[in-house]
């Protein structure tokens, strides 16, 4: 049985004005994470209040880009096209040095993972619009 | 605590179609059928109906019901959010509703053609991933057992856990179902070899690990306890039912707050199960766990208190799950081997473990937990005899 597999490009976000900024700078190659002007907590996903002291006064400050491995996770079976042909390939969380963590793609062989790896963040350039987190082992 | 729903509203009457991978009927109709067994093995009638209660993630809609089955008296409906974590929900809304007087005989249904309709493990595929989807289908986090692998490696970092220790949940949910002729998968049996020699889909999880995808419907008939008594069938009275949001919270994917390890939703609904019943974990006697992927099982197993945290894999190995167990779990064979219908269909044994009809009978049961969802804004109840 043979069936085609439809022509589909990257999943990509939907965004809102709460998020598109942190988006758009990662197009610019620039990691920002929000940050309460009050209590200075750094907080993802980006949001309208900061949970910890509930001020509105939120802005955007460049983050390092490094922080160390969570949790990942190694697809081996993909549902969607795109991934189809990059199985198997991994998925990490990785604990910035802010605190926040980030769901990212990494540049590293799979049996390389373990928890505390270091890394940093670069930038993978989808399209005109889109740049995702690819991080990369430090050394 | 004082808590003014306990023992005051039972589930009098359930009723389920067959668990199938194809019905061959459509999600209306498989609904009026398990609704239409849950009122008559009451001895009720759809004009007993005052008050319905579903799932936000239901496919019939209650005026379906309502047209289907010439209901006219309908004083009070409620649509219980967060999809797996809903169904408890549904019996503490409903519990409320015969409560404070505003109704006297509540349906709560779920109706699935998930394994022949859309299947929720598929993706949809939309042009574009919103909310906190957004952040993780670019990379290739896409279905819920990719989103909880993250979850489950996380258990064996930091606890040392081993598929080997994984594997006593499917396998006694299996070794379950393979008793209960209702189940999917009573046939087929599991053994620790297939669990290990499986192949790993969403790293570090196994296909045995995921729940089934179903075709089906469930519902219950929740009324005043004084009601319940003269009815045709037994009561299984609501000892405790409630809803648990936690902080902070997504869906299936909590990544950005706190442990990977604890259900803060979990933890939120326990500590009030606990107060609102008077009863600790030592009372249970029976307990239907949301199935939905092995590691978030152990997860619940700990946050309901069952064991402390990092020692669920020790726990279900060591013997305590079976059917002679210190807590039997998964008494039809749980989502991953009766049939899911998004975690309701765990109600129905909670409810038949009072009765004494399961095919895994406990012995003796005073107290019957269901839980729903961990991973979601979620629920709980202690059903009792
Ligand atoms: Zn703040």
């Amino acid at each position: 049985m043979s069936y085609e597999i439809p022509e589909l490009g990257r999943p990509l976000p939907k965004l809102n004005a709460d998020t598109e900024p942190w988006w758009a700078a990662l197009k610019r190659h620039q990691l920002l994470v929000q940050t309460c002007s009050d209590c200075e907590m750094a907080i993802h996903p980006p949001r309208p209040m900061c949970p910890n002291c509930r001020s509105m006064e939120l802005s955007w400050s460049p983050s390092s880009g490094k922080g160390s491995v969570y949790s990942w996770v190694i697809i081996n079976r993909a549902f969607h096209p795109y991934f189809m042909e990059k199985i198997p390939f991994a998925v990490v969380l990785v604990e910035m040095e802010d605190g926040t963590r980030l769901v990212g793609s990494i540049d590293c062989e799979n049996d390389q993972l373990e928890d505390g790896l270091p890394v940093e963040v670069t930038f993978d350039d989808v399209d005109d619009d889109f740049s995702m987190l690819l991080f990369r082992v430090v050394r | 605590m004082n808590d003014q729903l306990k023992r005051k509203t039972a589930i009098a009457g359930i009723g389920t179609t067959e668990y199938s991978f194809n019905s061959g009927r459509s999600e209306q109709r498989l609904a009026i059928e398990a609704i239409n067994q849950a009122l008559q093995e009451a001895g009720l009638t759809p004009d007993d109906v005052d008050g319905l209660v579903n799932s936000d993630y239901e496919a019939t809609n209650q005026v379906d019901v309502v047209n289907a089955m010439g209901m006219q008296n309908i004083a009070s409906f409620a649509t219980i959010p967060h999809g797996g974590g809903s169904p408890c929900g549904a019996i503490a809304h409903a519990a409320m509703m015969v409560a404070s007087g505003q109704c006297k005989c509540v349906v709560a249904y779920r109706s699935m053609n998930e394994r022949s309709g859309h299947r929720y493990g598929s993706p949809e595929i939309p042009a574009r991933y919103d909310w906190v989807y957004g952040l993780h289908a670019p990379y290739g986090l896409i279905v819920p057992a990719e989103w909880v692998a993250m979850h489950g490696r996380r258990r064996m970092i930091e606890f040392g856990e081993t598929r080997e220790q994984w594997a006593q949940v499917p396998l006694t949910c299996r070794a379950n179902a393979n008793n209960n002729p209702a189940a999917l998968l009573h046939e087929k049996k599991l053994t620790l070899e297939d669990y290990l020699n499986a192949p790993i889909l969403a790293d570090p999880l196994c296909r045995y690990d995921y729940c089934l995808e179903t075709d089906g419907a469930v519902a219950l008939v929740i009324t005043s306890a004084e009601k319940a008594e003269s009815l045709a069938s037994t009561p299984a009275y609501i000892h405790a039912a409630v809803q648990g949001m936690g902080h902070q919270i997504w869906y299936q994917s909590n990544y950005y707050g706190g442990s990977l390890t604890t259900g803060s939703e979990n933890v939120a609904a326990a500590k009030q199960l606990w107060a609102k019943s008077g009863l600790t974990p030592r009372n249970i006697d029976v307990a239907q766990i949301y199935d939905h992927f092995t590691p978030a099982v152990l997860t619940s197993l700990e946050d309901y208190g069952f064991c402390e945290k990092g020692d669920a894999g020790g726990f279900v190995s060591d013997g305590n799950i079976g059917p002679d167990g210190e807590l039997p779990i998964n008494t039809a064979g749980g989502l991953q081997a009766e049939g899911y219908i998004h975690g309701w269909n765990l109600i129905l044994e909670a409810v038949r473990q009072i009765r004494g009809t399961s095919s895994n009978q406990v012995r003796d049961v005073e107290f019957s937990l269901v839980t729903s969802c961990c991973g979601a804004p979620t629920s709980a109840a202690i059903l009792s005899r």
